[in-house]
């Protein structure tokens, strides 16, 4: 889609939400006139904004509540989300990696679940974190930083890997990555 | 301390819905880099408008538009049976 086009559609959406619910259709009228075609874009996006969904907690504070809790992490059978702790891979300086599974048996999933220990979490230490070549996304700010691995781009793959991200008042990171 | 049921309350809806938004994401991205942006650092970062304003150098109100319109845009995408129109 070219970039005007995408403004263009951006802008009536604004305008259109923004408006009172009464004048949403002449409005939507005057703006797309005989496009037929930005017409429906525009009706398409406007139904979206009227469902849920991002609205309530961020990624983030499910994220925290997670490391928050992350000392029960160290007993087997845990649930994280739908994943439950089988048994401690490995422990290192840097922090200790678990196996887990998916635990309502909705499909066969084993993951690998990394906590990195607070103060370790260098761009080194995500960047050499690779899991099958697949890169981590970092970005830092003053007072937080993220990671988080892309999903894969099959879509047998789509429930593949996780990262969590965390700021600077947390004591510890959590990544959630594919073993396989 | 946070009970230990506290992890259980991640429901498998909302950690599916953690899972599924990054390939939705890319394709944002790809659509509207800075919109991506805002969307990172507010889902994942937990970062207030502001924050991403002053990262981004860009207005508050700037970030309130493409929060809006990334949110908009990423629950169409990621909707049953979307059709993934880019």
């Amino acid at each position: 889609m070219r970039p005007e086009r995408w403004a263009e559609i951006e802008n009536i959406v604004h305008a259109a939400i923004d408006c009172a619910p009464e004048d949403r259709s002449s409005q939507l009228d005057r703006a797309c006139g005989a496009d037929t075609e930005l017409r429906r874009e525009v009706e398409s996006l406007l139904s979206s904004s009227r469902e849920t969904g991002f609205t309530g907690r961020s990624g983030f504070v499910d994220a925290m509540k997670i490391l928050e809790n992350h000392d029960v992490l160290r007993k087997q059978g845990r649930l994280i989300g739908a994943y439950r702790i089988v048994r401690e891979i490995g422990r290192g300086g840097m922090g200790t990696v678990y196996q887990a599974t998916r635990a309502d048996d909705a499909f066969k999933k084993t993951v690998a679940i990394k906590i990195i220990r607070r103060g370790l979490d260098t761009d080194d230490t995500f960047s050499g974190f690779a899991v099958n070549g697949r890169f981590w996304r970092c970005w830092t700010t003053p007072t937080s930083r993220a990671c988080w691995m892309p999903a894969a781009r099959t879509t047998a793959c789509l429930i593949s890997s996780w990262s969590i991200s965390m700021a600077s008042r947390s004591t510890s990171s959590a990544v959630i990555a594919s073993s396989a | 301390m946070v009970s230990l049921d506290g992890v259980a309350l991640l429901s498998d809806d909302r950690m599916e819905e953690l899972l599924s938004i990054h390939a939705a994401l890319d394709n944002l991205t790809a659509l509207d880099p800075r919109k991506g942006k805002v969307f990172e650092m507010r889902y994942f970062g937990g970062m207030s408008l502001e924050g991403v304003a002053d990262t981004l150098s860009v207005s508050t109100v700037t970030v309130e538009r493409d929060w809006r319109m990334a949110k908009i845009w990423l629950r169409r995408e990621m909707a049953p049976g979307a059709q993934n129109a880019t």
